[in-house]
C-alpha cells in the first residue's frame, strides 16, 4: 500500500513538473478551464458544458502535438558562484547562443534541476517538521512529507527569463536569479529554453544539458561585537597545533647564545654582524580556544527551530576572527564530530559547509556530546552552547561547564510557546521570527 | 497577458443569451466595461479586495445550501454554478474600479492569505482575474442546457478572441487560424461522440445495476440465505393521517404472488372481471411515493376501489391486486380510497391452493400436528399465530440450510427463527395445506408515525412480506411475523436518523410543498446566510473598530500638533513639498533652527512618528509631552 502510494506521488509530481515546464499561461487557464467543464458536464444530459471541455481537451492536444517538431537549436552556459545563503537570492548570468537557421523570437529560458524526488526508503524515513502534529490521513499518505522532501532540494519557485529576439548565430547574456529555500546542495541539471506554439498554450522545449551544483550556506545573523569571554591559555602542542610547518614558536628576540642553546636557533647573520653568537628567542605562545557547541538532538527534526540554532552557530562561525583565536566547532551526527578553525586549521567558509549539511541527530545521543564537551573543557578560554531542547541533561552540562571554570554563553532556540519555565537566567532565550532582537541583547 | 478588452463582457452577453438572463447579462456587461469609459476610480485597499471576496464566498456558499436544499444536489450544484459569475461579479468590479485596476492572489484564496501572512517573502502577485472570469462565464452558460449549436458556436468564438489576442507573434500567419480551426472540427466530433458514448454506457449498466424492487411477477426472497437482511434508512413514502397510536391501516400491499419455487415467488394472473363492491363504507388514504425512474408498484392498503392522483394507471385491474406505473422519478402524492372488504382481487383460483411438492410433507406434518384442516379458517389462522407465538424474529441467518432439508422445513421444524419472508412464506404454505387459499403479499408495513409531518414515514426497511389468505368469502391480510419486530427493526436505526430526517423533510418540502411552505424555508436559510455573513462582519469591524472618536485620532495620529508646529515652521523657512517626507523635512530644519530650539523640536518630531506610525501609540505622559511642547514651540516661534 505504501509503495502505492509512494508511485502514485511520484507520477503525481512528474505530471505535474511537465505541466509547469510544458504549460504557458494561457494553456494553464485553458486547462483549468476543461476541468471545470469536464466536472460540470459529467452527465452530458444535464449540461452542454461537455462540449466547452471537448473542444479545449482538444485544443490542448493540438497544441501539444504542434509543439513537438520545431524545437530551439541552442548553446548554454552559465556563470555560477560557489556559494548561496539560504533564504538570500543570488544572481548569476547566462549565455544563449542559437545555434538555429532560424531567428529565436519570444522565447524564454529557465533552470531544470536534479530529479528531487526523493527515494521511497528516503521517504518513509524522512522526518517532516511537525508531521506529528499532522491529522492521521496526512501522515499516513505522507504527501506533506513528500512535498517537504521535494521543496528542500529545490530553491523557490523560478520566474522563466525572456530573452531577446535572437538571430540565427547570435549570442545573449542574461541575468538570472534564484532564491534557495534551505541550506544544502542545489542539483543543476540543464538549461531549459522554450518558445509558445502557434496556440500559445504549449511551450517547445529544448534542453542544454549543464549539470553544477551550489553549496547553500545556513543563513547568518549579525552578532553584535562580542566580547568572548575567557582567557588565553597554553595549547598542547605549542603554536604548531596552529602553523602549517617547522618549529613556529613566537618569536621575541635575540639575545646572546648561552652554553646548552642548540645551533639551529644561532641567527648568522647577526653572528657575523656583531662576531659573536647571537641566537633567535621564543616563547610559548597562549592564544583563547573557544568552543562552538550546537546541539543537534531535536525531536521535531529539522523544523524552525533547528534551523535557527544552525544560523546561530554558523553566525558565530562567521563572525569569530579566527585569525586572533581558535574555534572548535562541536556537534553530533552518526558520531561526536569536532572541527576546528584557526590559524593553520580549516577555514570558516569550510565550517559553514560542515553546517549546511548538517542533520538533526538521535535525541538519545546527547550524553556522548555532553562526554566530549566536558572532557575539552580545561583546555577551553570559553564555550558558547546553542541549545534545541531544554531537559536535566542539558541543563547540568551547561552548569558543569560553568563550575569548572570555563566562561559559557548559552542559548536556547525554542518556540514562544514552548519556552521552558527552568531555564537559567544566563541562558538566553531565542524565538524563531525574533532572532536577530534576540542576538543583539547577548552584546 | 494583456487580456483583449471588451471580452468580458462579451462573455457576460453570452451567458445571459444561454441562460435565458438576457437582460441580466447585459446589466453585467455594461457594468463590467464601464470601467473604460469612465476615469472614476476607487482607492481600494487590499483589505477590501479581500472583504469583497470573502463577502462572495459567503455569498456563494448560501447559494450553494440553498439550491441544494430546493433542486436536489445535481441540479443544485448546476444551477449554483450558472449563478456563480454574477455572485462573484463585485470582485471583478473591484478590481476594475480599482487603482491599478488589478487583485492581489491573496485576495481571492484564504489560504493563499495565510500563506504569506506565516511568510511575507512568498510571492502575492497581482493579477488580472478578467480572462478566468470569462471562461467562468462561458462555462455557467453550459450549465443552462440550451441545446443546439448556439453553446459550441459561442465557446469557439469566445476562447477563439481571447487566445487570438495573446498568441505568439513569432509564428506564420496562417498556423494559428489553421489549428483552431482544426481544434474546432475534432472538438465538435468528439462532443458529439461523447454524448453517443454516455447514452450507450447508460444502457449497458441499466441492465446490471438497477434494482427493481418494483416487479410484479417475481420476488426473490433470502429464505435460506446466511448473513444480515440488508436495511435502508431511505424515506420510500409518507402516509398522511391525524396523529394517533395506531396507523389508519397496518399494512400497504405492493404485490401479490401465488406460486412458490425454491425461495423465489412467482405471480399467474386468473382471468379476472373487478366489480367494485355497492354501498360498502369507504375511507381516503393519503400517499406520498418516492418514484423510481422506470416501473413503480402503487402500495395500496387491502380493499382498495379507487386511486385518484396517479397518471397513466392501467385500464384494466390485475386480479392480485398489484398496481404497477411507469414513473419519472420524484415524489407522487395520490389517494386511495378503500374499503372493510372487497377490493381488487380475484377470487381464488387453482394456484392460490398449490404446495410445492418438496415442501409437502413436512407441511402436511404440521398442519396435521396444529389441527390446521379441522377447524375453520379463521380459528386455523388464530392456530398458526399461536404457533408463531414460539418463533423469534432474525434478520442474521449464521447457520447454513441442514443437507436434505429444505430452508422452510428447517425453519418450521428447527431454526423457528426467521425475518418476516420466513413467516410469510410458512403462513401461505400452511394455510394452502390446510385447505385455505392464501397469497403471498408484500408490501410496506406503517410503523414510524413523524409529528414534524404529520404523516406515517414509511422507510426502505419497513418493506414487509405477509400472508393473504381468502377467508369467509373475502381477502384478508394475515401477518403472523411476531409483533417484535418493529423494535427489531427500530435497533437498526441509525443514531442521527432524525437529523437525517430534518433535512429529507426540508428537501421534501421544498420540491414538494406548496408556496407558503416553501417561502418559509427559503426565508429560514435567508435569515441563516444573513446572520453567517453579518457575524463575519461585525467580527472584522469588531477588530478594527474605534473605541471613540478620540480613539480614531489616537490611532492615526491626525490630530498630532506637530503638524501646527510644522505650519509654523513652514512660513517661517520652507513648506514641505508635495512628496517629502516629513522626517527629512525636518532633519533639514533641524539644521536652519536656533541651538537651543534643536533639542525640543527633535524630541517633538521623534514623538509626533511614534504617535503616527507606531502601532503601539504614545503613553499618556508622552501625549501631554507632545501637546505641551508643540505649544510651548509655537508661542516661542509666535514670540519671534
Amino acid at each position: 500500500m505504501k509503495r502505492l502510494v509512494y508511485l502514485s506521488l511520484r507520477a503525481f509530481t512528474s505530471l505535474q513538473q511537465a505541466l509547469r515546464e510544458r504549460l504557458t499561461a494561457p494553456g494553464w487557464a485553458v486547462l483549468g478551464a476543461a476541468a471545470l467543464g469536464a466536472a460540470a458536464g459529467i452527465d452530458t444530459t444535464q449540461t452542454v458544458t461537455y462540449q466547452a471541455f471537448t473542444f479545449l481537451s482538444v485544443l490542448l492536444l493540438v497544441a501539444f502535438v504542434s509543439s513537438l517538431p520545431g524545437r530551439a537549436r541552442t548553446d548554454a552556459s552559465r556563470e555560477l558562484p560557489r556559494y548561496a545563503t539560504a533564504g538570500e537570492p543570488f544572481f548569476y548570468s547566462v549565455t544563449i547562443v542559437n545555434r538555429g537557421r532560424a531567428s529565436l523570437a519570444e522565447a524564454s529560458v529557465v533552470e531544470r534541476f536534479a530529479d528531487p524526488r526523493p527515494t521511497f526508503a528516503e521517504w518513509l524515513s524522512t522526518r517532516e517538521p511537525g508531521e506529528r502534529r499532522r491529522n492521521p490521513l496526512d501522515r499516513a499518505l505522507g504527501y506533506f512529507r513528500w512535498q517537504w522532501c521535494i521543496q528542500r532540494r529545490l530553491p523557490r519557485r523560478l520566474e522563466e527569463t525572456r530573452l531577446p529576439a535572437l538571430a540565427p548565430g547570435e549570442r545573449v547574456t542574461v541575468k538570472m536569479q534564484m532564491t534557495p529555500r534551505r541550506r544544502g546542495r542545489l542539483a543543476l541539471e540543464s538549461l531549459t529554453v522554450g518558445q509558445a506554439e502557434p496556440l500559445g498554450l504549449v511551450m517547445r522545449l529544448s534542453r542544454v544539458p549543464l549539470p553544477a551544483r551550489i553549496t547553500t550556506l545556513p543563513k547568518r545573523y549579525a552578532i553584535p561585537p562580542l566580547a568572548l569571554p575567557g582567557r588565553r591559555k597554553f595549547q598542547q602542542g605549542g603554536v604548531s597545533l596552529a602553523s602549517d610547518v617547522g618549529e613556529s614558536d613566537e618569536f621575541v628576540g635575540l639575545r646572546d647564545y648561552r652554553p646548552g642553546d642548540p645551533l639551529r636557533k644561532i641567527h648568522w647573520k647577526s653572528f657575523a654582524r656583531a662576531g659573536k653568537p647571537v641566537v633567535r628567542e621564543y616563547q610559548d605562545e597562549f592564544f583563547e580556544r573557544h568552543a562552538l557547541f550546537l546541539d543537534t538532538g531535536r525531536a521535531e527534526g529539522e523544523d524552525e527551530v533547528f534551523e535557527e540554532a544552525v544560523a546561530v552557530a554558523a553566525s558565530f562561525v562567521y563572525t569569530i576572527d579566527t585569525l586572533e583565536c581558535l574555534l572548535d566547532l562541536l556537534f553530533v551526527g552518526d558520531k561526536v564530530h569536532a572541527y576546528t578553525t584557526g590559524r593553520g586549521q580549516a577555514s570558516a567558509e569550510h565550517l559553514l559547509e560542515v553546517l549546511a549539511g548538517l542533520a538533526p541527530s538521535g535525541p538519545a545521543k546527547f550524553s556522548e556530546i555532553a562526554e566530549v564537551v566536558r572532557s575539552r573543557g580545561a583546555r577551553m578560554s570559553s564555550s558558547i552552547l546553542v541549545f534545541v531542547e531544554w531537559d536535566a541533561e542539558r541543563r547540568s552540562l551547561a552548569e558543569s561547564l560553568l563550575a569548572s571554570g570555563v566562561e559559557v554563553r548559552a542559548m536556547l532556540v525554542c518556540r514562544p510557546e514552548e519556552r521552558p519555565s527552568d531555564v537559567p537566567p544566563w541562558i538566553a532565550i531565542l524565538h524563531p521570527g525574533e532572532m536577530q532582537a534576540g542576538l543583539a541583547r547577548l552584546a | 497577458m494583456n487580456f483583449p478588452p471588451f471580452l468580458a463582457g462579451a462573455a457576460a452577453l453570452f451567458w445571459g443569451w444561454q441562460t435565458g438572463n438576457l437582460a441580466l447579462g447585459v446589466l453585467l456587461a455594461a457594468a463590467l466595461e464601464s470601467a473604460r469609459f469612465t476615469t472614476l476610480r476607487f482607492d481600494l485597499r487590499e483589505t477590501d479586495h479581500q472583504r469583497v471576496a470573502d463577502f462572495c464566498v459567503v455569498l456563494f456558499a448560501g447559494v450553494v445550501v440553498l439550491f441544494f436544499v430546493t433542486r436536489g444536489a445535481t441540479r443544485g450544484v448546476l444551477s449554483a454554478l450558472q449563478w456563480l459569475p454574477v455572485i462573484i461579479a463585485p470582485i471583478l468590479l473591484a478590481q476594475r474600479f480599482g487603482r491599478t485596476g488589478l487583485i492581489r492572489v491573496s485576495a481571492l484564496f484564504y489560504y493563499v492569505r495565510r500563506q504569506v501572512r506565516r511568510d511575507p517573502t512568498l510571492p502575492d502577485r497581482l493579477i488580472d482575474i478578467a480572462g478566468p472570469y470569462a471562461a467562468l462565464l462561458v462555462l455557467a452558460a453550459g450549465t443552462a442546457n440550451t441545446r443546439g449549436p448556439g453553446y459550441y458556436a459561442g465557446v469557439l468564438l469566445l476562447f477563439g478572441w481571447a487566445l487570438l489576442a495573446l498568441r505568439p507573434r513569432h509564428s506564420r500567419w496562417f498556423a494559428f487560424p489553421l489549428l483552431f480551426i482544426a481544434a474546432g472540427a475534432i472538438g465538435y466530433t468528439a462532443h458529439v461522440e461523447l454524448n453517443r458514448l454516455q447514452s450507450a454506457l447508460e444502457g449497458w449498466f441499466d441492465d446490471w445495476l438497477v434494482e427493481l424492487p418494483s416487479d410484479a411477477q417475481r420476488v426473490e426472497t433470502r429464505i435460506g440465505t446466511l448473513g444480515r437482511l440488508k436495511q435502508h434508512d431511505t424515506i420510500a413514502m409518507r402516509v398522511f393521517a391525524p396523529p394517533s397510536a395506531t396507523p389508519p391501516v397496518k399494512l400497504l400491499h405492493g404485490a401479490s404472488f401465488n406460486e412458490y419455487r425454491k425461495g423465489t415467488w412467482l405471480a399467474h394472473e386468473p382471468p379476472f372481471q373487478f366489480s367494485a363492491p355497492q354501498g360498502a363504507p369507504a375511507r381516503d388514504l393519503a400517499i406520498v411515493l418516492r418514484m423510481q425512474r422506470g416501473n413503480n408498484l402503487l402500495p395500496l392498503p387491502l380493499g382498495t376501489i379507487e386511486v385518484r392522483g396517479v397518471p397513466d394507471l392501467p385500464a384494466k385491474v390485475p386480479p392480485l391486486g398489484t398496481v404497477t406505473f411507469r414513473g419519472p422519478g420524484g415524489w407522487l402524492r395520490y389517494e386511495a380510497r378503500y374499503a372493510d372488504s372487497g377490493g381488487w382481487y380475484a377470487p381464488p383460483g387453482a394456484e392460490d391452493l398449490s404446495v410445492p411438492a418438496a415442501e409437502r410433507q413436512a407441511l402436511s406434518g404440521l398442519a396435521k400436528a396444529l389441527s390446521l384442516e379441522r377447524d375453520a379458517p379463521a380459528q386455523a389462522v388464530e392456530l398458526l399465530r399461536r404457533h408463531f407465538g414460539d418463533f423469534t424474529y432474525s434478520t442474521w441467518r449464521d447457520k447454513a440450510v441442514p443437507a436434505g432439508m429444505t430452508a422452510m422445513e428447517d425453519f418450521l421444524l428447527h431454526s423457528k427463527s426467521g425475518h418476516c419472508e420466513y413467516f410469510a412464506a410458512a403462513t401461505t404454505l400452511l394455510l394452502r395445506t390446510a385447505g385455505i387459499p392464501a397469497r403471498y403479499a408484500t408490501g410496506y408495513a406503517l410503523i414510524d408515525y413523524s409529528p414534524l409531518e404529520e404523516a406515517w414515514v414509511v422507510r426502505a426497511r419497513h418493506a414487509h412480506a405477509w400472508s393473504r389468505a381468502y377467508i369467509n368469502g373475502q381477502w384478508t391480510d394475515v401477518d403472523l411475523t411476531p409483533p417484535s419486530w418493529p423494535e427489531a427493526e427500530a435497533e437498526l436505526r441509525p443514531p442521527w436518523e432524525r437529523i437525517e430526517d430534518l433535512v429529507r423533510w426540508l428537501v421534501y418540502r421544498l420540491t414538494t410543498g406548496d408556496e407558503t411552505g416553501r417561502a418559509g424555508i427559503f426565508v429560514l436559510v435567508a435569515v441563516v446566510l444573513a446572520a453567517v455573513i453579518a457575524w463575519r462582519f461585525l467580527r472584522r469591524r469588531q477588530a478594527v473598530r474605534p473605541k471613540s472618536a478620540h480613539a480614531v485620532n489616537e490611532r492615526t495620529g491626525e490630530d498630532s500638533e506637530f503638524y501646527l508646529v510644522e505650519q509654523a515652521l513652514a512660513a517661517r523657512f520652507r513648506p514641505r513639498s508635495r512628496h517629502e517626507p516629513l522626517h527629512r523635512w525636518c532633519s533639514e530644519i533641524e539644521t536652519r533652527l536656533p541651538a537651543d530650539k534643536r533639542a525640543l523640536f527633535g524630541k517633538l518630531a521623534d514623538l509626533h512618528h511614534r504617535y503616527r506610525f507606531d502601532p503601539r501609540g504614545l503613553s499618556r505622559a508622552d501625549r501631554d509631552a507632545l501637546k505641551s511642547g508643540a505649544a510651548l514651540f509655537r508661542t516661542e516661534e509666535m514670540s519671534q
